[in-house]
């Protein structure tokens, strides 16, 4: 037996929720500008209830015309019929179209504004998230929401009004006989309000096993390269297999009690039907009781006409806990707030000159925890600033302060004197440019990813960018330059490739200020003498900040500032900070070492 | 071999054709289940039998009970009536059971199968096909099988039933209605054909706009630090409606489509019962047709105009059914090029002495291994450096039989590796791979991956080897912290040294680190190294790497460019000779030089 514990697949996401009414509110106020479509299509949906319900009436008349020699007015009840189901048609068809365009607009109204939420969140937020949850928030869970909102409300009015009309009628065409078959309709209720719910339960434990089992697959099929260089082949078939028989035995086991429904809705109707068939034929007998065949008929067919709206309601039920899952985790991206935005009327950044500054800032991502303390420094125009120190330090906080995707807790940071607190976001931002170490490739052409910052640039002013960079040359050796079609996971660009793009793009942009997180990761020779020679055109010109990884970069560093414990430690240049021979000499000197070592 | 596009068969598939032969194929699988089919058939003649007798009990009731005054004969027919529906349900109830085992046994041997044979297949299909695609397989298009055999299959047999059996039943009541009959369903089939042919495509466009929506909203979340940092947030919400209104507009002209059709449908299926009140009036009125036949009649109704509603459902069903099949067919019949040969060696234990012998590599026509001669004796330390794409983790993976050479040979002990059984060669082979990939699990499960009976203590020293023991202890959980994609975040570093430290564990006579240590930090690194000094010995070991820290000490360094061995020799050769190595070596380590200024690097060179 293995002795090593396999941890059980568990699931993350809710399938179902208690009701909030506070979220349907919200949800149902953005069907508010289609409140006409609404009205009217429930009054479709009147009129298709009212008209579907005539025709066990005129079957019933119709077999007593038969019986009773009035072969004229059949081929009134013929039109009657066809007329009645006609227009039943045409009034779903009316109501389906207002409701479906209702609902479809207001749920795109809905993604839009969950959308632009998200654009407007502080990194913060996506910090803490996997871009495939959020993802399925904006596209499944609004997606799941369509059926009640196109159907739930209006047709859970019409299931209401179906049943009292089809018990109306059935007390008009006779009293009596409508007693005697609402005494089956306790069983109905009990079939639809004590066993569906029961039958959902089930299903929710068979999409739990299906969510393990696609779970442990995805993870089988990323790791699928190990799996085979360590042989581990049978083993992951084995929990697989598990995995896959609990599926197959919570199907069979959620059928055994979904599969009772209809017979034993047939069994009640079965039952309804011989209870009038054997007072409704002994009254019959008598004639002051005034009954016919026709009318008989007509309750056994009305009958049948209570499940489905009673069906619906109990659906509609279902349907709303489903979505109240959807409807939290909407809400869940919706109601965070908005960590860092602009204050109301807040003026447009100038031109920036490139002077930043650095007051007495303390931060942390964690309000617990400070990650730069009590911070002061000034970058003057055009300089670059080397940011070096050991993992954690807080070098890339400082960046995060510069470009405000953080606010400081306090003290300020000052861009030409001003706190960037004080001037309209965007148009801060759109003065600088920030290249991450993981350098982002949108789907789309060479073209469209260099133009990505300024999309008004001619092609000619990008080819300019990418000669700058040195990124030209292999853009021209793709199969259709510029605009051969990249992608982020498309493996036809290498690490270092994305970075002369994304350095193309920056340079486009012509930040006033850049911001630049070396990337570590080792790249071949040729591309990284590359990358360098791209660096200094890159670096000219603008005031600077780079968290360096390079040696060269560092050294041609204006200023380095050496950043540990949340402190500027020492700052100068790189010979400045040799000669001290403090933190920065030591740090440069273990590198060396550690290779003499070997 | 491979067929290289699965695309092209996706988007043939997008026109929802029915092919025959994957029908026949899917059938072809409930074979297996021949017993419980033939009982699950017969239950389904019996039900629909039961069924088409039911609707002739009301008939007599009206004609022979109230019409003729025959009162006591009644409580007969409701008994009759009684045990009719009960067996109905009954049969209902057990063929729904029947059909839906049947089907779940299918479904659960074509995902075992496909799983078992996902695991087979090589590195090749993986470079060739995305996880999200091979998922959808496994999950859609097995559900849409599924759907057929526990649905469709029932439907279509039930429906044919009901509506030849009811067609019988009103021919023998009254054949002119029959007749008349047998003109109305083809007008409402082709109406009913029409609906599926029109509402297809639109169907068809907003699953495609579907994924486009899907791909906008994936790319502006992975990527939402580059859109902030240039401040695209206006244009990217711009984009993202236009697609997101795009896809509304899809999905009303879904309805659209929808609402035109139904009327006409529900107006062409109200003529049924017309055609009974105007025909049976007529009937009835020369005497050839009782009140109760026309009960009886109204009886049949349904089992005549559902068929052809549901026509569009089962066409679709079938039509879907046939793709999907197609999909998981096609992956099941993609083979592995790398096949066990016929007399495979099992190896007790590697010496560990590789060579290749002229070796030739092509992927897909490009050549990637040009005439690779490699000799390491057991215990020696192979480096491997060059360019991105210059070849590197080819020469590892035909080591491994991940990849097949075309020509020339690898040996280990003399041995070509074609002729080893292909999961023991693997099993004594300690590969960290360049993309590190844990497993949801704890730690110490991830550590013995290769090897779940190993002792605890193998663990911890796999982990102390690897230089993770530090990092792990100060966990909480320790050992036993989950990671991976369900788990704790590791950073790239420490996921480095798990997986080295899952090597390790195997205690493997040849080990192959593949760029294995490129977010570790030069020191740990270092100390990474200085562990595997000691169990290293007697070890073959392949180190690739683009650090001249990593490979300084190997007793060959091999520097590959455009997949042929360019420069090899030792450390010190190598500089000497002023090559490629040499520029490696100068661009990583000039800076130093000239910072201590003491010419110290070349004279310890």
């Amino acid at each position: 037996m293995p002795r090593i514990k396999r941890m059980k697949m568990t699931d993350d996401e809710v399938l179902e929720a208690p009701i909030n009414a506070a979220y349907l509110r919200r949800l149902f106020r953005y069907l508010a500008p289609y409140k006409k479509s609404v009205v009217i299509a429930i009054l479709w949906m009147f009129v298709a209830s009212a008209t579907s319900l005539a025709s066990p009436l005129l079957m019933g008349d119709a077999v007593d015309a038969v019986n009773e020699g009035r072969f004229a007015v059949l081929k009134w009840y013929a039109l009657a019929m066809v007329a009645f189901s006609t227009i039943a048609a045409l009034a779903v068809r009316f109501k389906v179209l207002l409701m479906d365009i209702a609902g479809r607009k207001a749920l795109a109204t809905l993604r839009e504004d969950l959308f632009n939420h998200i654009q407007r969140l502080g990194f913060d937020f996506f910090d803490n998230r996997s871009a495939g949850k959020i993802m399925v928030r904006v596209i499944n869970d609004v997606n799941s929401l369509l059926d009640l909102f196109a159907n739930g409300l209006v047709n859970a009015l019409s299931n209401v009004l179906t049943v009292f009309m089809v018990a109306g009628l059935m007390i008009f065409l006779d009293w009596r006989l409508a007693l005697v078959s609402f005494s089956v309709l306790p069983l109905l209720f009990a079939l639809i309000f004590i066993l569906k719910p029961h039958i959902s339960r089930t299903w929710r434990r068979v999409r739990h096993k299906i969510s393990n089992m696609n779970g442990y697959l995805h993870e089988c099929l990323s790791g699928v390269r190990v799996t085979q260089a360590y042989v581990r082949e049978e083993e992951n078939a084995a929990i697989y297999r598990e995995t896959n028989t609990d599926i197959h035995r919570s199907w069979m086991a959620a059928i055994r009690i979904n599969n009772l429904f209809w017979p034993t809705f047939e069994i009640i109707s079965m039952l309804g039907s011989i209870l009038i068939y054997s007072f409704g034929v002994r009254w019959m007998q008598d004639p002051t009781m005034n009954l016919t065949v026709g009318t008989l008929l007509s309750m056994i067919w009305y009958l049948g006409r209570f499940w489905a709206p009673l069906n619906g309601l109990a659906n509609l039920y279902n349907q709303i806990l489903v979505a109240m899952a959807s409807l939290e985790r909407i809400y869940d991206i919706m109601d965070t707030p908005i960590s860092v935005d602009s204050k109301p009327g807040a003026p447009e950044m100038p031109p920036i000159q490139g002077r930043v500054e650095f007051d007495h800032v303390t931060f942390g991502y964690d309000p617990q925890q400070v990650v730069l303390d009590d911070v002061s420094f000034v970058a003057e125009p055009g300089q670059t600033i080397a940011l070096v120190g050991p993992t954690g330090a807080g070098k890339s906080t400082v960046i995060n302060l510069v470009t405000r995707f953080y606010d400081v807790h306090s003290g300020a940071v000052k861009v030409d004197g001003h706190d960037v607190r004080d001037v309209e976001l965007t148009s801060l931002r759109r003065q600088m440019g920030i290249m991450l170490q993981d350098t982002f490739i949108f789907s789309g052409t060479i073209m469209d990813n260099i133009r990505y910052g300024r999309k008004d640039a001619t092609e000619a002013e990008a080819i300019e960018a990418a000669k700058a960079v040195h990124a030209h040359d292999f853009i021209l050796r793709m199969e259709d330059g510029y605009n051969t079609q990249v992608n982020e996971r498309g493996s036809r660009l290498s690490v270092g490739q994305k970075q002369l793009i994304a350095f193309a793009r920056a340079l486009l942009a012509d930040p006033k200020i850049l911001i630049l997180d070396e990337a570590t990761a080792a790249i071949d020779t040729h591309t990284e003498i590359l990358i360098q020679r791209a660096l200094d055109v890159l670096l000219k010109n603008r005031t600077s900040f780079v968290i360096a990884h390079r040696l060269s970069t560092i050294r041609s560093a204006d200023n380095i500032m050496v950043v540990d414990h949340g402190k500027i430690m020492e700052a100068g240049t790189h010979e400045e900070l040799m000669a001290k021979k403090g933190e920065y000499y030591e740090l440069t000197r273990a590198q060396y070492q550690f290779l003499e070592a070997l | 071999m491979l067929r290289r596009r699965p695309a092209l068969t996706r988007r043939r598939n997008q026109k929802g054709g029915i092919t025959i032969n994957i029908i026949k194929r899917i059938l072809g699988m409930l074979a297996p289940h021949k017993k419980s089919l033939i009982i699950g058939s017969l239950m389904i003649l019996v039900l629909q039998a039961g069924r088409l007798y039911a609707p002739k009990i009301s008939g007599i009731i009206v004609d022979d009970v109230i019409r003729a005054g025959n009162y006591e004969l009644l409580p007969r027919m409701l008994v009759i009536y009684a045990v009719l529906f009960s067996c109905i349900a009954l049969l209902m109830y057990l063929r729904g059971l029947v059909f839906e085992n049947i089907s779940q046994s299918v479904i659960f041997t074509i995902r075992q199968t496909l799983f078992e044979h996902l695991h087979e297949l090589p590195f090749r299909f993986y470079d060739h096909h995305r996880i999200g695609e091979i998922m959808s397989r496994l999950t859609g298009d097995v559900e849409a099988i599924r759907n057929f055999i526990a649905g469709g299959l029932v439907t279509i047999a039930e429906q044919a039933t009901h509506f030849f059996g009811a067609m019988i039943m009103i021919f023998i009541i009254a054949p002119h209605l029959a007749v008349l009959f047998l003109v109305l369903t083809p007008i409402l089939a082709f109406v009913g054909y029409k609906f599926d042919r029109t509402i297809r495509p639109a169907f068809n466009a907003q699953r495609d706009q579907g994924a486009v929506l899907n791909t906008k909203a994936q790319e502006n979340i992975s990527g939402i630090r580059v859109v902030k940092a240039y401040s695209q947030e206006e244009q990217e919400k711009a984009e993202f409606a236009k697609e997101n209104r795009q896809y509304r507009d899809d999905g009303i002209r879904i309805s659209v489509i929808w609402s035109n059709f139904h009327p006409i449908i529900e107006f062409i299926a109200s003529a049924f019962p017309a055609a009974v009140l105007l025909v049976g009036g007529m009937l009835a009125q020369g005497g050839s047709l009782t009140p109760g036949d026309v009960v009886t009649i109204f009886g049949y109704l349904w089992m005549i105009t559902d068929p052809m509603r549901q026509l569009v459902n089962i066409l679709n069903m079938i039509s879907q059914c046939s793709s999907s099949g197609e999909r998981i067919f096609y992956y099941m019949d993609i083979g592995s090029e790398i096949k066990e040969c016929e007399d495979p060696q099992f190896p007790e234990k590697f010496q560990g002495h590789v060579v290749f012998d002229h070796v030739n590599f092509r992927y897909d026509d490009e050549p990637v291994l040009r005439d690779i001669c490699l000799d390491v004796p057991a215990g020696h330390t192979v480096a491997i450096m060059g360019a991105t794409g210059s070849g590197k983790t080819s020469i590892v993976n035909l080591l491994g039989r991940f990849y097949e050479c075309q020509s020339g040979a690898v040996t280990i002990d003399g041995i070509d590796v074609k002729q080893y059984k292909l999961k023991e060669l693997r099993r004594q082979l300690g590969y960290v791979p360049q993309e590190t990939f844990l497993f949801s699990d704890t730690l110490e499960g991830n550590i013995a991956f290769g090897n779940p009976d190993l002792s605890e203590e193998a663990v911890r020293q796999a982990a102390e080897i690897a230089q993770a023991k530090e990092f792990i202890d100060q966990l909480d959980d320790g050992y036993d912290t989950v990671v991976g994609e369900r788990g704790m975040g590791l950073s790239g570093g420490q996921k480095q040294r798990v997986a080295i430290a899952r090597a390790i564990a195997l205690d493997p006579k040849i080990l192959i680190l593949d760029d294995s240590t490129s977010a570790i930090d030069m020191e740990t690194e270092s100390a990474i190294q200085a562990g595997l000094k000691k169990v290293l010995k007697n070890r073959t070991t392949f180190i690739i790497s683009h650090r001249i820290s990593s490979v300084k000490n190997a007793d060959e360094i091999i520097v590959l460019d455009h997949g042929a061995i360019a420069e090899r020799g030792v450390h010190d050769e190598l500089l000497a000779k002023k090559g490629l190595y040499y520029d490696i070596f100068m661009d990583q380590y000039r800076d130093y030089q000239s910072i201590l200024g003491e010419g110290k690097v070349m004279e310890n060179a």
